[in-house]
């Protein structure tokens, strides 16, 4: 399979007054065509880093200081903006997090939506403000022709997200980032925006990345998933084989930590300790401190990502976790 | 919008008539008989008592304010005592060369404080940043009168590429009109476009990190597409306010100015009768500019509702 977007040894840095840090350090990864791809992982980890620089929109102090992007085989790391911005919001779109905070206040959203069809096809402001219209309407948004003149803050904060979608598959991208699309609306909320996710991708055939901190979220849905921490890839696999059994002490964490409604427990467990400052990380492993299972030979040096067919783990114990 | 619009109107209407009350007052409220102070030292008490009579100081303060406002609402301000012609006409006269020096000089203003602001929030922290930076702060810390005389001395006797000073109306040279205001419209707009470029530049860092700038970006627009129409368009509401302060500023520069270059306009029509004492057009002038200010406040606040729709949909 020939990989829609691929990612190589990705490496992004950010200047601050204590040197340069990486927020994402060394990461490869694939996505198919359609394919449903899940990055996993706490505040911090780099996972958002990593869907900014897909996208190109990396900027000061942060820059891309290694690695490549290749979107259908074109290299982006390098690309000139005047070809980059060609690719944005064409071939690969985003939806941000804050969907208030993501919209212009000062502009309506058939015009928001607008802007984007006509900087990428050649068509009158007529026709995209009508396909704007029938944008929202295939998001899901009752009356579109009148929620097109609506300016955001007249919106509820799921109609926003909604509209940020219809925003973003405008112009029928092959791949479409997500990144925390759910986390600032209320449970019910997110559970529809999810639905429509998933409905939008199979009726355009879409590559979705979903970035989320919240496994439960890729659990019934993503093909594959790929967890972070502290700017490393830590695990990549199968949703099913990493919820059937984690390789990596950190996505076992994670799991435990799902509430699940069908087992009561009067705490729910959590992993101790926080994310390391990635200007004072830790010697040998970065979930070395954090860690239930780390030996003394944790702390000598970071483990290497290794492949097990389909799967891939950086824990230098896997192979004792897995038979445990 | 309409009712919004209609309801800052009204509203406008009662600070005009106590703006009206207190350039009528100003008579009464000078130390002293006015009468004898404007008749001057030598003065007989016949000639004084003439002159009383003749603005009305026989007549007791509430006859007076009926007239003044009954006066006012046919367009009569009175009789300038040293003109020996009514206010109004006057006024009419003078007005349009500061309405030309203003708009002039808020054009000039515009232009170079948002385009100044703009760029150096674009290119912050570059050498572009601190240029523009530089100017701003020159502009600002530069008296107008100072600059003004800097610039007869060198663009007009030196150099010769501007007169000295004078008027010529639009309707005889328009481009005669243009040549004779731009020195004048421009010691009047660098204090200002100081001023604008600092405010813009801080307005526009606020936006420009905000993330609607990123999703603009990410829909793949332009860079000067998203400065000018994302990030400009939210910047310019706190702009407003500025505008309004920059507004009456100018209007108080304008009398320097005139005066500098020997423009026959309202500041110098202004200063002129309140050297010689010349209360009825004082009064006249007074009720102008304070109007025109509440006007400028209420162009401000309706300028508001147009850029910002959360100001308009506000219930």
């Amino acid at each position: 399979m020939s990989a829609l977007l691929a990612v190589r040894d990705l490496t992004v840095t950010f200047e601050t007054t204590a040197g340069a840090v990486a927020a994402v350090d060394a990461l490869s990864f694939d996505i198919g065509p359609g394919e449903f791809l899940g990055i996993v992982g706490e505040s911090g980890s780099g996972k958002s880093v990593t869907a900014l620089a897909a996208m190109g929109l990396v900027v000061a102090p942060g820059r891309i200081a290694q690695g490549s992007i290749r979107l259908g085989g074109e290299e982006l790391v390098g690309l000139p903006e005047r070809s980059m911005r060609r690719i944005r919001g064409r071939r690969m779109a985003m939806v941000f997090q804050e969907p208030m905070a993501s919209l212009n206040p000062v502009m309506r959203i058939g015009d928001q939506i607008a802007e984007a069809i006509r900087w990428h096809e050649d068509v009158s402001a007529r026709a995209a403000a009508a396909r704007a219209v029938d944008l929202l309407g295939t998001v899901g948004i009752p009356a579109p022709a009148e929620r097109a003149r609506a300016y955001p803050q007249q919106m509820s904060g799921g109609m926003r997200q909604r509209a940020m979608i219809a925003m973003a598959i405008a112009c029928s991208p092959a791949l479409l980032i997500a990144d925390e699309p759910t986390t600032a609306l209320d449970v019910t909320v997110q559970a529809q925006i999810m639905d429509l996710l998933r409905s939008l991708r199979e009726r355009f055939g879409m590559a979705l990345l979903l970035i989320t901190h919240d496994l439960g979220l890729v659990a019934e849905q993503a093909d594959r998933v790929l967890v972070m921490y502290a700017g490393r890839m830590v695990e990549e696999a199968p949703t099913a084989s990493l919820f059937a059994r984690p390789l990596h002490p950190y996505s076992a964490g994670l799991l435990d930590s799902i509430p699940d409604i069908e087992i009561r427990r009067p705490v729910l467990p959590a992993i101790e300790g926080v994310v390391p400052s990635l200007s004072a990380l830790p010697p040998g492993c970065r979930f070395g401190p954090r860690c239930r299972f780390a030996e003394p030979a944790c702390t000598t040096a970071d483990p290497p990502l290794r492949r097990f067919g389909v799967r891939a783990t950086a824990c230098r114990r896997d192979l004792d976790l897995a038979r445990a | 919008m309409a009712g919004y619009i209609a309801w800052r109107l009204v509203s406008a209407v009662p600070v005009i008539l106590l703006v009206t009350l207190i350039s009528f007052s100003i008579m009464s409220l000078v130390p002293g008989d006015p009468a004898a102070i404007i008749a001057g030292a030598t003065a007989t008490d016949a000639e004084i008592a003439d002159l009383r009579v003749a603005l009305g100081l026989d007549r007791p303060f509430l006859t007076r304010l009926v007239h003044w406002y009954g006066d006012l609402l046919s367009g009569d301000l009175g009789r300038s005592i040293l003109l020996q012609r009514p206010v109004a006409e006057a006024i009419a006269e003078r007005l349009p060369v500061t309405l030309a020096l203003g708009a002039y000089a808020l054009v000039l203003t515009l232009v170079f404080g948002v385009g100044l602001g703009v760029v150096a929030a674009v290119r912050q922290n570059t050498w572009v940043d601190q240029i523009c930076m530089t100017v701003a702060v020159l502009g600002v810390s530069i008296p107008n009168l100072w600059l003004a005389l800097l610039f007869v001395f060198l663009f007009a006797v030196t150099l010769g590429w501007f007169p000295t000073g004078g008027y010529v109306p639009f309707g005889e040279d328009a481009v005669g009109a243009l040549v004779a205001l731009t020195l004048p419209a421009i010691s009047l707009a660098l204090m200002q476009v100081g001023l604008l470029a600092r405010m813009t530049r801080s307005a526009m860092l606020e936006v420009l990190r905000q993330d609607f700038v990123r999703t603009a970006r990410a829909k793949g627009l332009p860079g000067w597409f998203v400065v000018l129409r994302h990030a400009l368009g939210n910047a310019l509401i706190p702009l407003v306010t500025v505008m309004g302060i920059i507004l009456s500023l100018m209007i108080s520069g304008t009398v320097v100015i005139e005066s500098v270059f020997s423009l026959p306009g309202m500041g110098r029509l202004i200063v002129n009768a309140i050297q010689r004492r010349d209360y009825p057009v004082i009064q006249g002038g007074l009720m102008l500019i304070a109007t025109a200010l509440v006007l400028v406040n209420l162009v401000v606040d309706l300028l508001y509702a147009w850029l910002d729709p959360r100001v308009r949909y506000a219930d």
